[in-house]
């Protein structure tokens, strides 16, 4: 993105004459003109007298003539010279100037002006003042103009030194300088005229622009670039410089998504209550919503979780907390980047009507062995990376695993329950990279997570006793995954992504189990071609084919709308096994358009196959962009989106589900407008409204429809040395009709308010205090009372309020903070932190709880004051 | 009366993320479901928890009145109407049969309301007294249909066909009326009947309960279900003989001190707990998971008229690991009172199949 900066400066390039002086002289004495004082004047000199040497005037001050403002007005640019006849009295005063032969363009006044402002000594005769007429010439020349600009990253904007700017003619003459170490870079003396810019870093993907120049004009511009992430490498920091890496989380990339909003990781690392968890980092971000607690759920404009999908490098995850919400499966010392479309996303990416979470997994740095290792309440990891030998190849091993079952099972085991495995997760991940030239580049990687728990539960819940006995865990996801990348030519990039792997789940309590096992293979591949400097054509394939299989013995799918059955035990459990295949391929090609400076327009499509329902779904879309301003940046923009969601496994399940059904459809529609106050200031607006359609509802069919409409705002101050902080809020309204003809109902997880406050500030001396405040609509909740009682199970059922979800807990509110020490050693750095969740241990409510006959009710709190002890070391 | 929070309650935040985990998170600081302090049904016993079309099946009710005061006396009625088959197997679903119910060939086997009782309620006005047209009593009679399952609507997922039938009863301090229907009501859990004292005042939940017990009914002979059975009451590790009532198992019960102690926790315990034989831990040909047939899932809840228990059921028979334990282990802990009294415990056993059985433990505290 490139954003014009500076005024046009005009440089005074008079053309006077200091070395004109002399053939203006001698021509004036060559010429038949005498001093004009003397013409007429004085006395004819006798025949006999000898003549009496002229000496010319000469210039005592010359300001010069500036090429005229009008010439470049008018587009004239070429070099021009005015003669004009000066008449120069006895004083050396010029009296009269006259152009010999007018050219316009504003050349003709220019030069007489300036002669007018010339002084001379006066022509002498005999050594005795005179008037004299002279010929005087001015030739003026286009002035130069000149390129300045800084280079940043895109993410964080942090100034990239010693990068190359290259400032070509449309002749192919070319101008090139280097950025300094605020990434500042200049070049003087460049004609007027049109230049492209080709920008480019070690480790980061060239970037290349066109720029007019006008007579006189410097024109600044803001150039961000973006890693390359198969070759990039990271500099290694100064001895008196904190090791910075970078993650982003964008609303959504561009150009061709509507929004973009980025954290660095040193915002992620110092989110207060997030533990420097990055995706917890996401629940800050405009347009997200408070999740239920532990079911590490996304709510993302309003959607159900359901309808977001997640997504490493491209490849797509079950899950990405472990269990539910406790920490992150990829630990954000090893992301590159987290890509977060809340809505009118790429066509690149289908099957979903929320938001898309795209983590990136850092490429492994290629300078030297590295090293982390980090201990908190939760986990311990370790983190290796650095050059293979000297094969070429970059490695990064990393790995955690959580310790809290040391404390947590004796806890649980003091309580009654009869531990045999306390909750235990852990994660990996492995990566092997190296760069095939410069223009390719390959990488395998194999992540994962486990998470497993059993516990016996010998106190049975008298209202759900099904809920007691053994109850057992194992949860996780493994993914073998390749990537290759090749640049072709400047015009032409290939990407190329391949994964299998593994999800499994074995889940069971009481005499109710799931146990579903998958086997994904997934593809992506995407050809961008760049047909003029003005377009590039994306088009590319998304297929995913999972074989699984299946073991299930639960109760029947809650029906929305519909009062609670009762306790799991008083249904007749459904029993499934079965052996099947997901397949669903995809197709799309998306186009990005600059038809002209500061617009971008990027029309796409989407056509996707879903084997569960025969159904093809045809999804078009489109972006623009329209820059109003360049310095600083002013950004208008606008999208509209069809996007498609194909029915949840279970409910197209021969068991669970229904036959017949297609897949839930909607339209998106954004409007925004981003501006930026100064560098470190930038705001965004942005107003969304989705059309729900065919939505699948349990034991109906595609009968449901909804909205959702509100806007966000951002309001931001990207991190300088110092400070970084923010303040978004959203306003929103989800809606939902499970069939023609019923009301049109508050969606359960509709969260109207949403403000969040952050900040962090570096007091110095290694010491850094951070802050985050949370203020959002309770959930929607349906109230019970006395109802019945349920004597085969022993237990009372309630009366539900109907419709449902048609209340609303309080206002949520949290403050949270975090304090960070940092020492600093020649070896590397140790951070201690302390993280406090809920400081003034805020009362907020998470649900309703109810006596055993639902006769009176009490809050059941969330999170009370929790504070959070780390120890972090780097190498 | 502060409730214990239930251990599963502890780990709902993992169970949630399956989205399994309800109204058993609920937290302390609420009544005590364990002693009983108004008009309640503790449990009802189907003589066969698992009928074949056609059967008849008695039923009998566990009901006790703890209200302080009595205005007037708790009664047991019967709805004469049974629901055969509802949609989903939803009980809330039978209401709209109400007014079109089969009426029932059996028959009250208390007090007695008439044979073939009040079907078609929906013929009668709001208001309606209903307690002269309702069986009444603590036991009833109710025959299976003859296509009890082959009337079932098929649920794929359901390895043996089965039929359902809902029975619904109300215990009552005062008399049962027709309620009226509102208008533009749309709630599918709508009570079709309420409790009202003489002056039709309409009563609380301290004074009345509207219960219902399902009977499934097998065509399948290998699907069979019995009660659960006690062999005997463990108290503090002694063995209490057990013998057949009416309904469930009678004790000689067993005398216990008062509490002295100013802190209700400080209280001594007494242990206490039904022993319940393997034999009752029946397979269940319908739970199998890896090729394995499991059993049944065998729990007890815990009722006292006075006094307090630290927690309301224990686990006695998990469906993989069988036998939680010797009494030791699955017994309960009673608390008695501060002031001495004669009252009663009752242990009602459940399994996970709609089989129940309970035993009565007369309770004297010196």
């Amino acid at each position: 993105m490139r954003c014009r900066l500076a005024t046009t400066a005009a440089l005074a390039v008079g053309l006077c004459i200091a070395l004109c002086d002399v053939p203006n002289l001698a021509r004036a004495q060559a010429n038949p003109l005498t001093p004009a004082g003397q013409a007429g004047a004085a006395p004819p000199a006798p025949d006999t007298a000898p003549p009496v040497p002229v000496v010319p005037p000469s210039v005592k001050k010359n300001v010069g003539a500036e090429y005229p403002r009008q010439a470049i007005d008018e587009g004239f640019n070429q070099d021009v010279e005015i003669t004009l006849q000066l008449t120069i009295d006895d004083k050396g005063v010029v009296t009269k100037a006259l152009v010999e032969t007018p050219v316009g363009h504003g050349f003709d006044e220019a030069a007489i002006a300036a002669a007018q402002k010339l002084e001379f000594d006066p022509a002498r005769r005999g050594g005795k003042p005179v008037a004299a007429r002279i010929r005087f010439t001015y030739r003026f020349s286009p002035p130069a103009a000149i390129l300045s600009g800084r280079v940043l990253t895109a993410a964080g904007d942090r100034p990239i030194a010693g990068a190359t700017v290259v400032a070509r003619t449309a002749s192919g003459e070319g101008h090139t300088a280097t950025t300094g170490a605020d990434g500042s870079w200049r070049i003087e003396g460049l004609p007027a005229g049109s230049y492209h810019l080709v920008i480019s870093a070690q480790g980061m993907a060239p970037h290349e622009a066109d720029q007019s120049l006008a007579p006189a004009e410097e024109a600044g511009s803001i150039d961000r670039l973006a890693p390359q992430a198969p070759a990039a490498t990271t500099a290694a920091p100064k001895p008196d410089e904190q090791p910075v890496e970078e993650v982003e989380v964008r609303g959504v990339k561009p150009p061709r998504e509507v929004v973009k909003r980025t954290l660095e990781q040193r915002e992620i690392d110092r989110i207060p209550g997030t533990g420097g968890d990055a995706l917890r980092s996401l629940q800050y971000l405009p347009g997200v919503a408070r999740a239920p607690g532990f079911a590490g759920l996304l709510i993302v404009r309003g959607s159900a979780p359901q309808d977001s999908q997640y997504f490493i490098d491209g490849t797509p995850v079950p899950i990405v907390y472990h269990f539910g919400g406790l920490s992150s499966v990829v630990p954000t010392e090893i992301l590159d980047r987290i890509d977060f479309y809340p809505g009118n996303f790429s066509a690149q990416y289908g099957r979903a009507m929320g938001g898309i979470v795209d983590v990136g997994l850092a490429d492994p740095k290629g300078d030297r062995l590295h090293g982390m290792a980090e201990v908190n309440l939760i986990d311990a990891r370790v983190l290796a990376q650095g050059p293979l030998f000297d094969t070429g190849w970059k490695f990064t091993l990393g790995g955690r695993r959580s310790w809290f079952d040391a404390w947590l099972g004796p806890v649980l085991t003091a309580t009654g329950a009869n531990v045999s495995v306390a909750p235990v997760y852990y994660d990996y991940q492995g990566i092997l990279e190296r760069d095939l030239g410069k223009r390719s580049s390959i990488r395998f990687a194999v992540f994962g997570s486990d998470d497993r728990l059993q516990i016996l539960l010998n106190q049975a819940s008298a209202a759900q006793p099904a809920l007691t006995g053994v109850f057992s865990t194992h949860t996780g996801f493994w993914r073998a995954q390749g990537i290759y990348k090749n640049r072709f030519s400047d015009d032409t990039e290939f990407r190329l992504n391949g994964a299998f792997g593994q999800d499994y789940v074995d889940f069971s309590i009481g005499d109710l189990f799931f146990n579903v096992t998958q086997w994904p293979i997934t593809s992506r591949a995407e050809l961008a071609q760049k047909i003029d400097p003005r377009l590039t054509m994306n088009v590319g394939i998304d297929l995913y084919y999972a074989p699984y299989t299946l073991d299930v013995r639960l109760p029947p799918l809650a029906k929305p709308g519909q009062p609670p059955p009762g306790p799991f035990s008083a249904q007749v459990p459904l029993t499934t096994q079965s052996s099947d295949s997901i397949y669903q391929p995809a197709l799309y090609t998306e186009w990005e358009a600059t038809p002209w400076k500061g617009t971008r327009i990027v029309p796409g499509l989407r056509l996707d196959y879903t084997q569960s329902t025969k159904a093809w779904d045809f999804d078009p879309r489109i972006l623009v962009r329209q820059d109003l301003a360049s310095s600083p940046r002013t950004t208008i923009k606008g999208g509209i989106g069809a996007f498609s969601q194909p029915p949840q496994p279970q409910e197209t399940n021969a068991v669970f589900g229904m036959s017949g059904l297609s897949d839930n459809r909607s339209i998106h529609y954004d409007v925004g407008v981003e501006h930026e106050f100064t560098k470190n200031i930038e705001a965004s607006l942005d107003g969304f409204y989705k059309q729900l359609d065919n939505l699948v509802v349990v034991g109906r069919g595609n009968t449901g429809s909804g909205v959702v409409y509100g806007g966000e705002t951002l309001i931001k101050y990207k991190p300088d040395d110092r400070f970084f902080g923010w303040l978004s809020y959203t306003l929103s309204r989800s809606l939902r009709r499970d069939a023609p003809g019923l009301p049109l109902r508050l969606f359960q997880y509709d969260e109207t308010h949403v403000l969040n406050v952050v900040g962090s500030y570096k007091l110095g001396r290694g010491w850094e205090f951070g802050a985050a405040f949370r203020l959002i609509s309770g959930y929607m909740y349906t109230p019970d009372q006395y109802g019945f009682y349920d004597e085969n199970i022993g237990t009372n059922l309630a009366l539900a309020a109907y419709p449902r979800f048609g209340s609303r807990l309080p206002l949520f509110q949290t403050l949270n903070l975090r304090v960070d020490k940092i020492w600093k050693r020649p070896w590397g750095t140790i951070d201690a932190f302390l993280d406090v969740i809920n400081v003034y241990n805020a009362g907020n409510v998470d649900g309703i709880g109810y006596d055993y006959n639902f006769t009176h009710t009490t809050y059941v709190g969330d999170i009370p004051f929790l504070p959070s002890l780390g120890l972090r070391v780097e190498l | 009366m502060a409730r214990r929070r239930s251990l599963s309650s502890r780990v709902c935040p993992l169970v949630a993320a399956w989205g399994l985990c309800s109204s058993s998170c609920s937290p302390g600081g609420l009544a005590d479901e364990a002693t009983i302090g108004s008009v309640r049904i503790l449990a009802s016993e189907a003589d066969k928890p698992y009928a074949h079309p056609g059967d008849r099946v008695h039923l009998q009710l566990l009901a006790f009145d703890g209200r302080p005061s009595k205005p007037a006396p708790m009664k047991l009625y019967w709805l004469p109407f049974v629901c055969d088959n509802p949609p989903d197997d939803a009980y809330y679903a039978c209401f709209a049969q109400l007014g079109r119910g089969r009426g029932d060939a059996g028959g009250g086997g208390g007090a007695g309301g008439p044979d073939g009782g009040a079907g078609g309620l929906g013929l009668l006005q709001p208001g309606t007294d209903l307690s002269p047209l309702l069986p009444s009593g603590p036991s009833y009679d109710v025959t299976m249909p003859a296509d009890a399952v082959t009337a079932h609507a098929p649920t794929p997922g359901t390895p043996v066909p089965y039929g359902l039938t809902i029975v619904f009863n109300i215990a009552c301090a005062g008399h049962v009326e027709l309620l009226p229907i509102v208008p533009g009501t749309t709630n599918p859990q709508a009570l079709p009947v309420g409790c009202f004292d003489a002056d039709h005042n309409q009563l609380g939940p301290d004074d009345y309960v509207f219960g219902f017990t399902r009977v499934y009914a097998y065509s399948d002979a290998n699907m069979t279900n019995t009660n659960p059975t006690i062999d005997y009451v463990d108290v503090l590790g002694q063995k209490m003989s057990v013998w057949p009532a009416s309904g469930g198992y009678s004790t000689p019960g067993f005398r216990t001190p008062h509490c002295k102690e100013e802190r209700r926790e400080n209280c001594p315990k007494v242990k206490v707990g039904p022993v319940v034989p393997s034999s009752s831990w029946e397979a269940n040909p319908e739970d199998v998971d890896k090729g394995n047939v499991r059993h049944e899932q065998i729990w007890a809840d815990f009722f006292s008229t006075f006094g307090n228990f630290t927690s309301s059921a224990r686990l006695l028979y998990d469906v993989t690991r069988g036998s939680i334990g010797d009494a030791s282990t699955t017994d309960n802990e009673f608390q008695a009172p501060a002031d001495p009294g004669s009252g009663f415990i009752w242990f009602v056993v459940h399994d996970n199949r709609g089989g129940a059985t309970w035993a009565t433990i007369p309770v004297t505290v010196n």
